[in-house]
């Protein structure tokens, strides 16, 4: 059983990775058209979402999405809901981990193959999804702990950069009355989604409570305006456009004076190489019960547990092979393009999912009367 | 007579010198006073003599009636009626006395324990605090537990493992804070123990806790007493074996094995500063020689320019690539500790001057190694040692070749990637239920579930 606050790390995880997820050069593409109001509108979109989620999944203590649906559907229609489910969630990690292979043959090591580098982390993180719920969050906060103060510092450095300029940020400001759109208000949203995870995590969570909503809006906002506006400021209101990945060419442009390491790039590297890597964990944890329950698999009986652990192994092996095929044939154009159809494809799953708690929550009431 | 004996002397005589026939060291008195007659049957060697001699030898003379003499002797606690042959020759080989008075046997507890006094601990030093650490003798160790400990609230449970070799295991706990769950746990693994010998403390970590194949000691083995009470009073269990030095303390955190008793001892921030100072040489001993490899082999542009000049002009007459270069440094710093531990006292100085010498100055003369690589040996292995417990420096520095490896196939990409297995494979393991590793790990007797860990 674990406490309230590993919810907030879920959130927390989710919000810090979305420069790796392409969000904000989706966000950044459409700057001149409506980026800004789409991330005003995102935030009490997201934080009702998130909200509204939480007060649904608090009606069933203990248990993670696969019981809840068996619970009120017929067999096959929650089989069916339950893989596809676990399959868009696991999905999200196969954007990650794809762009952070791709991020590190460009900046880190040239010389490896991606192949060889998409193998280490495939076996890390397969390995890991195995762990049980409660240890992953564990790790989780563990490795949160060492990254945010980082990051934050790095944020510091760009805002207090001579080379900053605030007039990109004012000129991109002028276009804040644009009208906004849903391929950015998926984008922008994708912050928030951290809170999805509970539909497995919410198992080890012991009388969940949700508190304080106003550090999430804050937080999101911050994540949002600096993964937006720190690109724009380095690399100028046009400029950001045309890079990929404009996080990583905007921390490239720092330097530290006195440290033994000059490039500040390299601290972001490993400090975004360990959160995509839990992520990616997490995602694949969550997918792989998903399957699994989809195909109905139990976790609380022993002698099911032992076979659940086995076939466990052949959706990672699966996972694992997805990854590798298609990282053969992916090049950025259609990496972009499947981040932003994921995107699009996340935001109206959710409004689904939560679409069918509310169901789920009708049938059961209805039942008990 | 308070018990009913059903045991027939001549047959349980007989018994024993069948059983007894090549024993050398078995002792048989007779003694006769007037017509009453008495015969002690006892091993010399695990029987204290001045006992037998006081209680038994010269009582039967002073008594005036072999009566008076038996009542006597059931007097005693620890003197015993066996019910047959085998509780007799169980409890002789135990260090009792069988007494044959009349048709009636009985067994008397003379144990003789030859064990050193109380030393200095050898393994866990402070520099202020108390200087004793428990000895081979159980009854000792007790004591010293005992004497720091004094309230009813601690319990003490005798059990027995190893088949053959019965060592004698004592379970102490503080009932009024200790968690029943762990006890219940520790009971069941305890006599699950199959082994035929157990004759350490470290035997008893390797049998009852899973997975067995583990890098990280789950469990602790303290040689000081108060250690061990302070650890009690936290709601921790103690487990004394018997013919060790050593007790263990269950349920054991990664932190646990980053505390000294100097940290209790010292002002709470130099407390503080001690215990991250052993954190930061956890960093530096894993990490170093992996991030060397990394930066000389991957990603020289990573440091400061001068930085990388420096090592690479340092490293201009090496002819061997890097990870060849730390592991032959390194293997040969692990070849001098592994040495200068068995090396018998006398010799010992011998190893640490000729490895000295080598690691330091005739192999970067030579052009073998660089001298940058000499500073990091030294770091690597003096950082090692800052960890306080033995179990868990030997396990970090096992880990650190993991990390080495990783950074040869990888760069520093295989580094971030061990790390990160690494925080995941530690918060997996659980301790009697407890999380292995965890932020915050100080509130740990609130939750956790019970996993076999």
């Amino acid at each position: 059983m674990v406490r309230n606050k590993y919810f907030y790390y879920l959130f927390l995880l989710n919000a810090t990775i979305n420069l790796i997820n392409y969000v904000p050069r989706i966000l950044i593409t459409d700057r001149f058209d409506g980026a800004l109001m789409s991330i005003a509108v995102s935030i009490p979109i997201g934080t009702l979402l998130m909200f509204t989620f939480v007060k649904l999944i608090q009606k069933f203590p203990g248990q993670g999405l696969p019981e809840i649906f068996r619970s009120v559907m017929p067999k096959w229609i929650s089989g069916v809901l339950l893989v596809l489910y676990g399959f868009a969630w696991y999905f999200s990690s196969v954007i990650t981990l794809i762009s952070f292979v791709d991020i590190t043959s460009r900046y880190i090591s040239p010389d490896v193959s991606p192949f060889i580098v998409l193998s280490g982390f495939l076996i890390v993180v397969a390995l890991s999804a195995r762990l049980d719920s409660e240890s992953i969050l564990y790790g989780l906060e563990m490795i949160l702990y060492m990254t945010v103060p980082i990051i934050a510092y790095m944020c510091w450095r760009v805002f207090s950069s001579p080379y900053f300029s605030w007039d990109a940020v004012r000129q991109v400001i002028t276009h804040a009355w644009n009208m906004p759109n849903y391929k950015s208000i998926a984008a922008a949203t994708y912050v928030y989604t951290g809170y999805i995870n509970m539909v497995v995590f919410n198992r080890i969570f012991h009388k969940f409570k949700f508190r304080h909503v106003w550090v999430i809006v804050v937080v999101s906002m911050l994540t949002l305006l600096i993964s937006v506006f720190a690109p724009i400021g380095i690399l100028g209101a046009a400029g950001a456009g045309a890079h990929v990945y404009p996080a990583f060419s905007a921390i490239d442009s720092l330097r530290i004076r006195y440290f033994i390491i000059e490039r500040m790039i390299y601290i972001f590297y490993v400090v975004y190489m360990s959160l995509s890597l839990v992520n990616s964990i997490i995602h694949w944890h969550v997918g792989k019960e998903l399957i699994l329950g989809g195909f109905g698999f139990k976790s609380d009986q022993t002698e099911s547990v032992d076979k659940k652990r086995k076939v466990e192994w052949w959706v990672l092996i699966l996972f694992s092979l997805v990854v590798f095929v298609l990282s053969l044939f992916i090049n950025q154009y259609i990496l972009n393009d499947m981040a932003i159809v994921f995107l699009d494809i996340r935001f109206a799953g959710e409004l689904l999912l939560i679409a069918l708690l509310f169901f789920a929550v009708w049938k059961i009431r209805r039942k008990k009367a | 007579m308070t018990r009913s004996q059903h045991l027939d002397a001549d047959r349980a005589k007989k018994y024993l010198q069948e059983h007894f026939k090549n024993a050398g060291d078995i002792e048989q008195r007779e003694m006769r006073n007037e017509d009453e007659y008495v015969l002690l049957i006892y091993l010399k060697s695990i029987c204290d003599p001045v006992v037998v001699n006081e209680n038994l030898v010269d009582r039967f003379y002073e008594l005036k009636s072999l009566d008076l003499y038996e009542q006597f002797i059931h007097s005693f606690p620890s003197s015993l009626v066996p019910q047959d042959e085998e509780e007799l020759l169980r409890n002789m080989l135990k260090g009792c006395v069988a007494i044959f008075i009349r048709n009636h046997v009985l067994l008397f507890d003379a144990l003789l324990v030859n064990a050193g006094g109380i030393q200095p601990p050898s393994t866990e030093n402070v520099i202020q605090g108390p200087d004793d650490s428990f000895t081979e003798n159980i009854e000792v160790n007790l004591n010293l537990i005992r004497h720091r400990y004094q309230t009813a609230n601690l319990k003490a449970e005798f059990m027995t493992v190893g088949k053959l070799s019965q060592t004698r295991v004592i379970i102490m706990y503080d009932a009024s804070k200790v968690e029943e769950a762990v006890l219940k746990e520790l009971r069941k693994r305890l006599s699950e123990i199959k082994q035929d010998i157990v004759q350490s403390a470290s035997e008893i970590e390797k049998h009852t806790m899973h997975p067995r194949l583990r890098l990280y000691p789950t469990l602790m083995l303290t040689e000081r007493p108060d250690r061990t009470v302070l650890n009690i009073s936290q709601g921790k269990v103690a487990v004394l074996v018997d013919s060790t030095g050593y007790a263990i303390l269950l349920p054991a955190i990664f932190n646990d094995f980053f505390t000294s008793m100097d940290d209790k001892i010292q002002l709470p921030p130099v407390g503080w500063f001690l215990k991250a100072i052993r954190y930061i040489a956890l960093f530096i001993t894993v990490l170093m020689p992996s991030l060397y490899v990394a930066f000389t082999s991957y990603n020289p542009e990573i440091l400061k320019m001068q930085v990388t000049l420096l090592i690479a002009g340092s490293r201009a007459t090496v002819p061997y690539p890097s990870f060849f270069e730390v592991l032959f440094m390194l293997l040969a710093m692990e070849f001098l500790t592994e040495a200068s531990v068995r090396l018998p006292k006398a010799i010992g100085q011998t190893a640490t001057t000729v490895g000295g010498l080598i690691l330091g100055t005739a192999a970067t003369e030579a052009g073998l190694v660089s001298n940058i690589m000499i500073i990091l040996v030294s770091a690597v292995a003096i950082t090692n040692f800052v960890i306080p417990f033995n179990m868990m420096s030997s396990g970090i520095r096992v880990s650190k070749y993991v990390f080495i490896g990783l950074a040869t196939f990888f760069g520093l990409v295989g580094i971030v990637l061990g790390m990160v297995a690494m925080i995941m494979y530690l918060t997996s393991l659980r301790s009697f239920g407890k999380p292995y590793l965890k932020m915050f790990a100080v509130d740990w007797r609130k939750k956790g579930d019970h996993r076999s860990g």
